[in-house]
């Protein structure tokens, strides 16, 4: 009995530590692949800094100098969004194209480890991005930082980017199976988000000018709960006591939609095996 | 020797918006260890069908696979690390990195340790042909290297099995000779090594493999070496003709189950090949193209090669073939 439960957690740990490795080199390949073309970090930056400074010009002009603070917080994390939305839900699609799909299918290593380095590789590159945006719009507009609890912000950003790209790796496998009417639906929807989820101005909470129920539904937007915390966090100088609720929302929202992508994620490689075919609909 | 895949009745259906299409049919193959094993055939014929259920991409609807002795609908675990693909058609990996990047990546799929990974790596770079362009980005490397590079991420885990769906497809033919050559050393490098092949070429197949299944419509219409496959047309003689045929009159050689490789729409000549019993037929051939308004340029006898077999079992047609007669 001791001998097979030794064996059986020292295979265990080989499997964990393998998948690490995939999950690491998956980063690794993201990572690397952004600094051979470092000027894209440049150019991707330029749409949404100037909505930043649009938007931030706009609120200063009508007298609201936090609500300017918002928008370029606001700025920055729209880098991450366009990169869920953009990169992370199409990235399938490409690796099919490429035949590296195939490849990853048959790799005795879990699915989840590539979806996860993906989304690591994501985070990092567009960090970089974020970082660049907000300092730029908080240098240029003197936007007014006040941090009381570094701790608050540090689980604040992280549980926003779990949650995120959370969302992002779900919609890596449904935009396989629904092929072409996710990306239209993409295309469509993507503009309501920015303005919901409260990337020009805040919907939730005491600034929004939306009623109850439409602040319910998009608190489901993980972006919304992780602005609004950053904002409280990083201009307003809140502390943990204060962004409870948006620790509780983004922590549930993350410990929903992981497993639920992983679950699709299986389901995605199931239907191809089965079927022959990773899409459920004929285009 | 044991076996190294095997298939038992098995069969794939694909079912798409009411149409149905039976891509493999019945197919019961052995295929042992230490060879290169060759699947022949046309186009659409089942090859790739067969090799993504071999390497647990596709399920069987009927019949049963193993690798290794592994059912790969139930044991796709046990099958992963053993096996590899490389798939011409393909080109993976990521254009923004080098080739030793790429090579690595694959590498850590497979979990190898640091160490492994870096001495397997330098060895394949240097068994491959890969030296000088191990530190290029892969988006800047030509066909020929991508699909050296390809054959190396396909060798990275030392796969028992290696699976090749058409290797040499759209190579010139330069680098394609360097890939059977690749693949044949790399057979006899450990007795354990089986490569399952997949080809249209049929030269590529008889120079390379052991053992042959030529498949058409997705059934296995024969096995065996390529030498007992040549001694079906034994004994038998092939006429080579060049004709001429009015147009759209190309069904006058389905008829015939010719085969040909050249034909000059310009001008409406074929050149084709047609095996026969015995030199009388031909008069017979002569007889049923001029009574169709074609008219018959030339008549030469020959010698049937492994192509006229291939023809033979997969009827006529044009055929493709690297190697001009
Ligand atoms: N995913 C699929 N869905 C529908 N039909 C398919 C699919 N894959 C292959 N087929 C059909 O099955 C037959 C065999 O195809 P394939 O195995 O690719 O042949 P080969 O590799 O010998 O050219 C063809 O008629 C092809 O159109
Ligand atoms: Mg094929």
């Amino acid at each position: 009995m001791f001998t097979s439960n030794w064996w059986e957690a020292v295979k265990l740990f080989q499997n964990l530590r393998h998948n690490l490795k995939a999950v690491y080199a998956r980063t690794y390949v993201r990572v690397r692949s952004q600094f051979r073309e470092p000027e894209w970090v440049l150019t991707e930056s330029v749409i949404p800094l100037l909505i930043v400074f649009a938007a931030a010009t706009l609120y200063r002009v009508s007298g609201s100098e936090q609500l300017a603070g918002f928008a370029v917080l606001g700025g920055a994390m729209m880098a991450f969004w366009d990169n869920v939305l953009w990169l992370m839900a199409s990235q399938f699609y490409w690796e099919k194209e490429s035949g590296n799909l195939d490849l990853y299918i048959i790799a005795p290593v879990s699915k989840m480890s590539i979806l996860l380095g993906m989304s690591l590789g994501s985070i990092i590159n567009t960090s970089i991005r974020a970082l660049l945006i907000f300092l730029l719009a908080a240098f240029v507009l003197r936007v007014p930082v006040n941090i009381a609890d570094p701790l608050a912000v540090f689980l604040v950003f992280t549980l926003t980017l779990t949650a995120l790209y959370g969302l992002g790796m779900l919609m890596s496998s449904l935009y396989m199976l629904y092929g072409r009417g996710a990306y239209q639906l993409n295309d469509i929807l993507s503009e309501p988000i920015y303005l919901l989820s409260g990337l020009y101005f805040p919907t939730i909470g005491r600034y929004s000018p939306f009623p109850a129920i439409v602040q319910f539904l998009v608190s489901l937007i993980p972006l919304t709960f992780g602005i609004d915390g950053l904002r409280r966090t990083i201009i307003l100088g809140q502390g943990v006591e204060q962004i409870m609720l948006h620790i509780y929302v983004l922590l549930a929202l993350t410990v929903a939609l992981i497993p639920l992508a992983w679950r699709v994620l299986i389901f995605m490689e199931n239907l191809g095996r089965r079927e022959g075919r990773l899409s459920l609909r004929w285009m | 020797m044991g076996l190294a895949a095997e298939t038992v009745n098995l069969g794939r259906v694909f079912r798409n918006r009411g149409s149905v299409v039976q891509a493999l049919e019945n197919v019961n193959l052995r295929i042992e260890t230490g060879q290169i094993y060759g699947l022949l055939g046309p186009n659409g014929a089942g090859k790739t069908t067969l090799v993504k259920i071999l390497t647990t991409l596709l399920l069987p609807t009927t019949g049963e696979a193993y690798v290794y002795g592994y059912n790969v609908a139930k044991e796709a675990s046990k099958i992963r690390p053993l096996i590899n693909l490389v798939s011409g058609a393909d080109t993976p990996g990521y254009g923004l990195i080098t080739v030793r990047e790429n090579l690595w990546f694959y590498s850590m799929l497979y979990g190898l340790d640091k160490e492994t990974a870096r001495e397997r790596i330098n060895r394949l770079i240097e068994e491959v042909g890969l030296k000088d362009v191990e530190n290029e980005l892969l988006r800047n490397l030509s066909t020929g290297y991508r699909q050296r590079m390809n054959l190396a991420r396909g060798l990275v885990n030392e796969p028992s099995v290696l699976f090749l769906d058409e290797p040499t497809i759209g190579l010139d033919a330069v680098s394609a000779r360097k890939i059977r050559k690749l693949i044949k050393d790399w057979v006899k490098g450990d007795s354990g090594r089986t490569v399952i092949l997949t080809s249209h070429y049929m030269a590529e197949v008889e120079e390379m493999c052991a053992r042959v299944a030529v498949l058409n419509k997705g059934r296995v219409v024969a096995e065996g070496t390529p030498a007992e496959l040549r001694s079906l047309v034994a004994g038998k003689t092939v006429a080579v003709m060049e004709v001429w045929l009015p147009t759209d009159a190309d069904r006058v050689l389905d008829m015939l189950e010719a085969a040909y490789k050249t034909h000059d729409p310009a001008t409406n000549i074929y050149r084709i090949r047609v095996v026969v019993n015995n030199w009388d037929e031909t008069a017979n051939i002569v007889e049923h193209i001029t009574s169709r308004g074609g008219k018959v340029l030339s008549l030469v006898k020959a010698m049937p090669s492994f192509e006229d077999v291939y023809v033979k079992l997969v009827g006529g047609g044009e055929v493709v073939s690297e190697f001009e007669a």
